[in-house]
């Protein structure tokens, strides 16, 4: 057990458990906060990656990325955050029309 | 292991166990009131005693400064967010009961 | 013991993000997300990352919360009912050999390999900086940084076209916070600020940075947007679409102008002030953008002129 593994491995239940919960909510804004646990575990991922390699230094190059990453994100979300409010607006409802049956909010 | 280091950890145990106060207060105490009461000043405490044990082997001045400055910044944030959360309690006038804070 | 500290951080990471997808009021998820970024901020400090550290804790966890939290506000109907969150057996099933398979790949990977950073140690003196995340930044992949100021931008020009053409709410300044409000302002504001200047300075030969400090200065823009102080939205309607272009112009100005005497996209003579200039662009940029996407724009002009 390294701290790459432990690191890894939690990466990749998060990704899986943001996968799950996109599928599972009919509710857009739970919806956009599971995207966000998925973006949550692509970043560790990247991170424990650039942890365990051999070098003078920790990989910079994944650091950067993840930088822009969590900036990109935030703007992703922004927007997304915002269209949904549009939806509820003209729709009366904030779920993706046949996404579920049942109509709870 | 000189004294500077036994100082340092008896006084991070001392924040440890003002933190672990402040949780079980924060689980277990029936009202939003009283929930507030032991997250401000129990983990404020405790993280002033975790601030004064690493003091007591820093290296140098300005991680001293640095350390004291963090502790002061989380005082003004713990204490005006208390006030706004009790002040939004206060004039919405909820029922405290432990039932209306279950899923939180 | 390190390796305890990171099983407690993983295990956490892992039931917090489980309690999310099952918690039943949209409330307790949000609040439960912005545990879920403070605890990967925890990680990323394990894995020696205090830049992402910083950005994730001001970004991540501060201000997609309020973000999360201003659209729930929208949202909210009255009569929401709490779901009880069913996971289908075929999905739970999907999901757990999707663990296995992608968790026994990961571990897979060899780990003797040395990525880029031999490449970026040996590059370092080219570039004029002592830190190798900013000189890769802002420096070796700056085409990485230039387009996400372009995504930036481009989300804020979506919102706020969004926001015009259905005139959805929530632009307005709220209401002048009491005493309480404006006094952690006085205090607070000069912090951030300073803190902000001093990231900005240290990212040359420490971590800290462009983003770093320009999410900080965000965090204080928005909670003087939240407390209703109107110095925001005095600035006029021009200014602060200048402002929001500032760091993506820059970096094609100097794409441009590096064309033109170089031959080569974004390659600089070796002098300081080339670096700086991008540098404080793109923080200001950053902030700017940043505080115009959790309030569409401070200044409510904006809105209403169409």
């Amino acid at each position: 057990m390294t701290t790459f593994a432990i690191y890894s491995i939690t990466a990749v239940v998060l990704f899986c458990v943001g996968l799950m919960g996109l599928a599972v909510h009919p509710n857009l804004l739970r919806k956009i906060v599971c995207l966000n646990i998925m973006a949550g575990g692509a970043f560790l991922f990247l991170i424990s990656l650039a942890y365990n390699s051999q070098g003078p230094e920790m990989d910079p190059v994944p650091q950067a990325m993840v930088l822009t990453g969590i900036v990109v994100a935030v703007s992703a979300t922004s927007f997304a955050l915002c269209l949904t409010r549009m939806i509820k607006e003209r729709t009366g409802q904030c779920h993706l029309e046949g996404s579920d049956k049942d109509k709870d909010n | 292991m000189n004294l500077f280091e036994i100082l340092s950890i008896i006084f991070c145990l001392c924040g440890g166990f003002f933190f672990l106060g402040g949780t079980v207060g924060l689980i277990r105490f029936p009202d939003t009131y009283s929930r507030l009461h032991a997250l401000t000043k129990a983990d404020n405490l405790g993280l002033g005693f975790i601030v004064l044990g690493l003091i007591m082997v820093s290296s140098s001045m300005p991680e001293i400064v640095k350390l004291i400055l963090i502790w002061l910044l989380a005082l003004i944030g713990s204490s005006s967010a208390c006030y706004f959360i009790g002040n939004h309690m206060h004039q919405s006038n909820k029922p405290q009961s432990i039932q209306d804070e279950s899923d939180f | 013991m390190n390796l305890i500290f990171d099983l407690i951080i993983a295990v956490c990471l892992v039931g917090i993000s489980m309690r999310i997808i099952f918690a039943r009021g949209h409330f307790q998820a949000i609040v439960l997300f912005i545990t879920y970024g403070l605890f990967l901020a925890l990680a990323w400090t394990r894995l020696n990352s205090p830049d992402i550290a910083i950005a994730e804790a001001a970004v991540g966890a501060g201000l997609t919360g309020v973000l999360l939290m201003d659209t729930l506000g929208a949202i909210k109907t009255s009569e929401e009912k709490k779901m009880r969150i069913k996971v289908p057996l075929k999905l739970a099933v999907m999901s757990i050999v999707l663990v296995i398979v992608l968790g026994y790949s990961a571990l897979q990977i060899p780990s003797d390999f040395s990525g880029l950073s031999l490449t970026v140690h040996n590059a370092m003196p080219l570039s004029g900086l002592e830190y190798s995340v900013t000189a890769v930044l802002l420096d070796f992949r700056s085409y990485d940084t230039w387009l996400e100021l372009g995504v930036l931008l481009t989300a804020v020009i979506g919102v706020l076209t969004v926001r015009r053409r259905n005139s959805l709410t929530g632009s307005a300044l709220p209401a002048p916070a009491e005493p309480v409000g404006r006094w952690i302002i006085k205090i607070l504001l000069p912090f951030m600020v300073i803190i902000g200047g001093y990231l900005l300075w240290l990212g040359a030969f420490a971590p800290g940075g462009a983003f770093q400090a320009g999410v900080v200065l965000a965090g204080a823009g928005v909670m003087l947007w939240q407390a209703g102080h109107p110095c925001l939205a005095v600035l006029s309607n021009s200014s602060w679409r200048l402002l929001l272009c500032l760091g993506f112009s820059t970096f094609l100005i100097l794409a441009a102008s590096s064309l033109y005497y170089a031959d080569q996209m974004l390659t600089h003579p070796q002098i300081k002030a080339w670096i700086l200039g991008i540098e404080y662009a793109a923080t200001i940029s950053i902030a700017i953008c940043l505080i115009s996407l959790i309030q569409a724009s401070p200044n409510s002009k904006l809105d209403k002129v169409s």
